[in-house]
Order: C-alpha cells, then sequence, then structure tokens
C-alpha cells in the first residue's frame, strides 16, 4: 500500500527520467578500481564500479565508514592520497555534447576539470580556507585559477552567491577564516563550490561535525540551491536521513562496491540487499521502538584479503552455502532503475512483505523521509 | 576572544565603552604597545640583574684602580679616590641604591661609562665600533641560512622519500650535531693549514689594516675576504635547523585540508605552492629567525675568538681577560637588548604577518 503523495512522488520521478532523455548523462562511470598501497598488499578500496550521473539529479553513495564510498568521491576528480592509485576503469564526462576522458587528462587539463567542471567538497569545511587569506581573496583565487580576472565580476559574483546561502557579503567577504563559525564556513564553502558555475557538485560528507540544527539548515540549503541552479549533486554520507532528503537516487556499497542502486524511495521501502534492509533495520524512527532496531552483525571484511564470492555473505542472514560463497553476485535487474547485487533478492523481498504483513503499517511502508528527518540517525558501524 | 563563535549573519563587535577610555584602553591592547610595554620591562630587569652582579663580583675594578694608584704612583688613599670617580664617573660613598639610581639615569641618556683599560674611550663608541662587523657576518649569514633552509627544506618536503629527501635531511641531521667552534677550527685547522685552500693570517680581523677605508671596491672586497669565513661556517651550522624546521612544518602544510581544498579549487600548482604551503610554513620560522638573530650576536663571542674575527664577541673576551668592568657591562646589556630587541622584532613581524594573532590582538585593519 502506498500513500498519495507517494504515488505522486513516484510519478514525477517517472516524468523526471522521461524528460531527460537518452542524453542526460553528465558522468559515466565504468569498471572503476582504486588500490590503496599498504605494508600487508593492496587495499582493494573501490571494485569494479559502474554508474552513471543524470543531469540535474542528485545521487547519495551511503554506506558504513571504510566502504570506499570517499574514495570514490575523490577518484572522480583524481585527488586521492599518494599511496592510492585508480587501478584500473574509465570515467567519461560530457558537456554539450563533448565528451572528456576524465582519467586521461593531463595535470593543466585535470586542473581546469577541477572545481570549474566538477567541484569537489572534502569533509571537514572547518579547515577548507587558508587561515591567512580573507575570504574575499579565496574567492579571487579559485576564479582567477579558471581565467575569471575581473575582480568586479568575481566580487559581483561572490556577494550573489553569499546571499544564496543566506550570508551577508560585506561581512563575510573581509573577513579571515577564523572569524566565522562552522556551519557559517560550510555555507561560504558551498558558494565558493558554486562560483564557476560546475555541472557537478560532489560532497563529501557535508554535515557531519555540524550541530543538528545547522544540519538542517545545510539540508535546507543544498535543496534550496538545487532547485534553484539545477547543478548536479553527488554526495557521500553515512547519515540515511540525509540521503533520504536530499537524494533522488541511492547506491549503498559495501566493501569498495556499489551493492545496490535505486530511486531514493524504493531504496528505504523495498531494498533488495540484504545490507542495505541491515542498514534500515539498524536506524532508528520516531514509530518504533528502539528495541525494533537490529544492528547488522559482524563488521566489514578486511579490504586486502577480501572473502570468496559475495564479499556480504559472512555477515548475511539470507547466505546460502555455494553460489554465495564462491561466486560475486553482478548488479541484477530488481525493480524499475533498481538494481541489487544479491543472488536471492527475491528472499529479502519475500521477508519484507512478510514484516509488512505482520505488522499492518509497517514504517518500512510509510515515506522514509518525514520519518527519518525527524530523528537524523547516523549509521556508523552498528549505528 | 578568536575562539568566540560568530552566529550566522554576525560579526564581533568591539564592546561598548566612553570614548576616552576606549581610546587609551585601545593603545594599550593595541599589539605593538603590548609587546613595547613587555620589552622595556624585560630590558630594565636585566640591566638591574647585570649592576647587581657585577657588584657582587670578586675583586672590584675601582679598588684594583684604587689599590693601583696608591702602589705604583705613590697617592694618598683619598686621591685615588677622587681619581677613581672622576674617572669612572661612580661617587664610591653613595650607598647602593644611590648608585643604582644613577646608573639608570645614565642608561636614560644612553651612557654607559668609559672603559677602564683604555681610559677615556667610552664604552659606546667601542660597541659602536665593533657591533657592526658581528651585526654584518651574522646578518649575512642568516639570511643566507634562512633562505638555504627554507629552499632545502621546501624541496625535501615536496620530494620526501626520495634521495633528494635523504641526502638533504641526513646533511641536516650531521650538521645539527656539531657545535660552531668546532666546525670553525675544522675549517681552520683542515682547510687552512692543511690543505692550504686559504691563508689564514690574512683573514685576521674584519678588514686589511692600513686600507683606504670607505664605500669603495677594495674596501668592501677586502670586507669580504675577511668576514666570508666566519659567514660560511655560520651558515654551515645553522642551515640544519632551518631545514629541518622547514621541512617539518612544509609537510605538515601539505597535509593540511585548505592545501588539499585548494588544489579541488583548480589553483596554480605555483599559488598553491607560494600563498597555501610556503606561507603558512614560514609563519613559525620567522620567529625562530628573529629570535636566532639576537642570540647569535652574543654566540659570536666563541665564533669570532675562533677566527680573530674583530667584532663584538671577541671584544667581549678581551674586556673579560682584561676585568674591564664597564666595558663588559655594556656589551652584556647591548647583547641583552639585542635579543629582547629581535623578540619584539619577532612578535611585531608575527602579528603582521599572521592575521588571527593581529586581530585577536586588537588591532584589525
Amino acid at each position: 500500500m502506498q500513500t498519495r503523495s507517494q504515488q505522486q512522488r513516484r510519478q514525477d520521478r517517472d516524468a523526471q527520467v522521461a524528460a531527460r532523455g537518452a542524453d542526460g548523462v553528465v558522468l559515466s562511470v565504468r569498471g572503476l578500481s582504486v588500490e590503496y598501497r599498504a605494508r600487508r598488499g593492496g587495499v582493494k578500496a573501490v571494485r569494479n564500479v559502474d554508474f552513471d550521473l543524470y543531469k540535474g539529479e542528485s545521487l547519495a553513495l551511503i554506506g558504513e565508514s571504510g566502504c570506499g564510498k570517499t574514495t570514490l568521491a575523490t577518484a572522480l576528480v583524481r585527488l586521492l592520497v599518494r599511496m592510492a592509485t585508480i587501478s584500473e576503469g574509465e570515467v567519461l564526462y560530457h558537456r554539450d555534447g563533448k565528451t572528456v576522458d576524465v582519467l586521461a587528462l593531463n595535470e593543466g587539463g585535470m586542473r581546469h576539470f577541477r572545481w570549474k567542471e566538477c567541484a569537489m567538497v572534502f569533509q571537514g569545511a572547518l579547515n577548507a580556507f587558508n587561515p591567512v587569506l580573507t575570504i574575499a581573496r579565496q574567492f579571487q583565487d579559485t576564479a582567477q585559477a579558471h581565467g575569471l580576472d575581473d575582480k568586479a565580476e568575481i566580487d559581483r559574483r561572490s556577494r550573489d552567491l553569499l546571499r544564496k546561502v543566506q550570508l551577508d557579503p560585506d561581512r563575510v567577504l573581509p573577513s579571515y577564516p577564523f572569524e566565522l563559525s562552522g556551519g557559517m564556513r560550510q555555507r561560504v564553502l558551498m558558494a565558493l563550490a558554486l562560483l564557476l558555475e560546475p555541472q557537478i557538485i560532489i560532497l563529501d560528507e557535508p554535515t557531519t561535525a555540524l550541530d543538528i540544527l545547522t544540519q538542517r539548515n545545510i539540508i535546507d540549503m543544498l535543496n534550496g540551491l538545487r532547485k534553484e541552479l539545477g547543478f548536479t549533486l553527488l554526495f557521500v554520507s553515512h547519515d540515511l536521513a540525509m540521503a533520504a532528503e536530499l537524494a533522488d537516487r541511492v547506491a549503498t556499497m559495501y566493501a569498495g562496491r556499489i551493492i545496490e542502486l535505486g530511486d531514493v524511495y524504493d531504496i528505504f521501502n523495498a531494498p533488495r540487499h540484504p545490507y542495505t534492509y541491515g542498514l534500515m533495520k539498524a536506524t532508528p524512527t520516531l514509530h518504533d521502538d528502539a528495541s525494533e532496531m537490529v544492528s547488522i552483525e559482524g563488521s566489514p571484511p578486511d579490504l586486502i584479503d577480501l572473502p570468496p564470492g559475495c564479499k556480504f555473505h559472512p555477515r548475511c542472514a539470507f547466505m546460502e552455502e555455494g553460489k554465495c560463497t564462491t561466486e560475486d553476485p553482478p548488479l541484477l535487474e530488481v525493480g524499475k532503475r533498481h538494481t541489487a547485487a544479491c543472488w536471492f533478492w527475491p528472499k529479502v523481498e519475500a521477508t519484507i512483505e512478510e514484516e509488512k504483513a505482520a505488522k499492518g503499517v509497517s514504517r518500512l511502508n510509510e515515506a522514509p523521509a518525514e520519518q527519518l528527518q525527524a530523528s537524523a540517525p547516523q549509521v556508523e558501524g552498528r549505528a | 576572544m578568536a575562539t568566540e563563535i560568530i552566529q550566522p549573519g554576525q560579526v564581533r563587535r568591539p564592546p561598548v565603552s566612553t570614548p576616552a577610555a576606549s581610546a587609551l584602553g585601545r593603545l594599550l591592547n593595541n599589539y605593538v604597545v603590548k609587546s613595547l610595554l613587555k620589552a622595556l620591562f624585560t630590558i630594565w630587569f636585566v640591566a638591574t640583574l647585570i649592576f647587581f652582579l657585577v657588584r657582587l663580583l670578586p675583586s672590584n675594578p675601582i679598588d684594583v684602580f684604587i689599590q693601583e694608584a696608591i702602589v705604583m704612583r705613590g697617592l694618598s688613599v683619598d686621591q685615588a679616590r677622587v681619581e677613581a670617580e672622576s674617572l669612572f664617573a661612580l661617587d664610591l660613598d653613595r650607598p647602593l641604591p644611590l648608585q643604582y639610581l644613577d646608573y639608570l639615569k645614565q642608561l636614560v641618556t644612553f651612557n654607559l661609562g668609559q672603559s677602564i683599560v683604555s681610559k677615556g674611550t667610552p664604552v659606546s663608541s667601542i660597541i659602536m665600533t665593533f657591533l657592526p662587523w658581528t651585526l654584518f657576518t651574522v646578518g649575512t649569514g642568516l639570511l643566507i641560512s634562512f633562505v638555504l633552509g627554507i629552499v632545502l627544506g621546501t624541496l625535501a618536503a615536496y620530494r620526501r622519500g626520495t634521495w633528494i629527501d635523504n641526502v638533504i635531511s641526513t646533511f641536516a641531521a650531521f650538521m645539527e650535531g656539531i657545535p660552531q667552534f668546532v666546525l670553525g677550527l675544522v675549517i681552520i685547522v683542515f682547510f687552512g693549514v692543511r690543505l692550504q685552500w686559504f691563508n689564514i693570517a690574512s683573514q685576521r680581523g674584519a678588514y686589511t689594516p692600513g686600507i683606504e677605508i670607505g664605500l669603495n671596491g677594495p674596501f668592501l672586497w677586502d670586507v669580504l675576504k675577511h668576514a666570508w669565513l666566519p659567514i660560511v661556517a655560520y651558515v654551515l651550522t645553522t642551515v640544519s635547523r632551518w631545514i629541518l624546521l622547514m621541512k617539518n612544518a612544509t609537510t605538515a602544510s601539505l597535509e593540511e585540508d585548505y592545501v588539499n581544498v585548494a588544489r579541488a579549487r583548480g589553483l596554480e600548482d605555483r599559488r598553491i605552492a607560494s600563498a597555501y604551503v610556503a606561507r603558512n610554513s614560514i609563519l613559525p620560522l620567522v620567529t625562530y629567525a628573529a629570535i636566532a638573530l639576537g642570540f647569535s650576536l652574543g654566540g659570536a663571542a666563541i665564533f669570532e675568538q675562533v677566527f680573530v674575527y674583530r667584532g663584538i664577541g671577541q671584544r667581549l673576551n678581551e674586556a673579560l681577560n682584561a676585568r674591564d668592568y664597564p666595558v663588559m657591562q655594556g656589551i652584556l646589556l647591548v647583547l641583552t637588548i639585542s635579543v629582547v630587541v629581535s623578540n619584539l622584532l619577532a612578535d611585531v613581524l608575527y602579528g603582521r604577518i599572521d592575521p588571527r594573532i593581529r586581530i585577536a590582538g586588537g588591532s584589525r585593519r
């Protein structure tokens, strides 16, 4: 049973997808793998990841710490730490009918790609600004690095954007970073990310380390900006509430792979991968007792020495000897625009349906966003 | 004040108070004024310490002079005392607190008294004769050492783990362990005496006696010829510190979020290296450099002795050997002041280049 608003949202989503047509892809990632060199051997932080990012959409990467979300996002702009290398894969960027092979760009080309085409905002805005330069100077630096030298124009744009993120330009621009609070810095960084009108914005944990009211502000602000400016958003979060509110689509990552990808309400209402299902059950809501929360047994696998077969099988309740322990499942079609990497996804579906029937009105049957946002949970490890 | 949290849309405002009180308050709160007051206090404190310490030394020079006058020239005790008083400008019958006040009065008018050994020569003119040479060698050495250290330290940090880093870091660690005077002796004995790469005898002094002094080519060349050895030795023994400090600071800066973000912002490498990495890494070193200048002047005592360079350090040694107390007192005070002034310079410089200190100190824009 679906609520009316949910039907509405689903129809809106269908219309949105239909409208973008076939050439709506702005970033296409194929077979991307990243390895860290460690003393014990290669850490396979990202393994064979495929996904497309569509123009104007918002895609959330969720998962436990250490599942490769940040590494994947960082690899897209090639800003990995020195020990990490992109071992294989392809990242194609599309704009105005032109295609750029991101991994083949030279240093100069890459420099122009960053921020102008794709702005990657790292976690921890508190130290994102050079402490000895004013905010105005750092806006100028950014613009000038990409060939925009007109000071008046830079100033006009900066002021415009700072107002958009609800800050007073007269006060913020001449300030040094240490004169601004954490929430303000996060907003300033958002404004800076928009300065060159990039097609894609990548946010890594945009609200971590901020208090809950500031988080609320930032989420609302991001939604507003997205509506107004229409940029494509890829964000990394372990905060499911935030994903529910901000994403059109959600990708769940586990042990360096995307193991489930689908529209946000499908992921929250009808997950088909046991891990995503586990994440949802590990998240508290307003309607349920805390006693109904179930954590996922075990811990993520060692990325140097991965288990054979499905990487989740040692922790999986649906695991069956044989197939699960020998063959890593590919992403299988499990619904409309919904894929999951599980051999036994119909079993997951059946379990969820049973639960819903047993409870009558199930929490999973409700629109997830409204529930989750109130509790703003964090799924970190075992929640 | 720096930790005060500012709400969105609101910026720190100065506290409200009456105009007169706030003007004085602001002056006293001013970073530079504060530092100046602290420096003055330190100088007074050390000057006092020197005054009393000199008087605590055994065999005070005035008694020695009076004794000498009585024995050698047959003067009466009173005659000798009068002569001593006129010579040293000191009334020996005055109680110590009053002598102390006289001394302070002299100091305020920059009068440091006169030498005992070279009778009639004001201590201030002795200092003015010898200090510039030490300032020249130590200043030049420090500048070269600082710049070289920053370049090599930055290089080691950017290339950390490579052979360049290994060579630079090993050199720095090795040199760090060698005292200045030992290196000086090694240079003189090995390169000067053994290998005869240069003539040590002609190195003595600050310039060749009899040369025409002035701003002319031959004289400046001569000065350089006498100064290069102390300068090279100074650079070799101090550059390691700048290398290690700069390497650490730069390595830390390179890991900073804002450097990573600057890369994500697509800034040019040169801009990141200068305004984002180097500027933040050099900040703490500037303080060290200013302080090092002050301490190096004092450290020149042994160094100049080794190279027989006519600077303030060697003059201090001479005064010590001859028990020329006014000169000792004067030079010690000047060295103290140089440490204090360089500290002050460090404070002011740091305040100028680091907005976090400048603004928290209250002299905003």
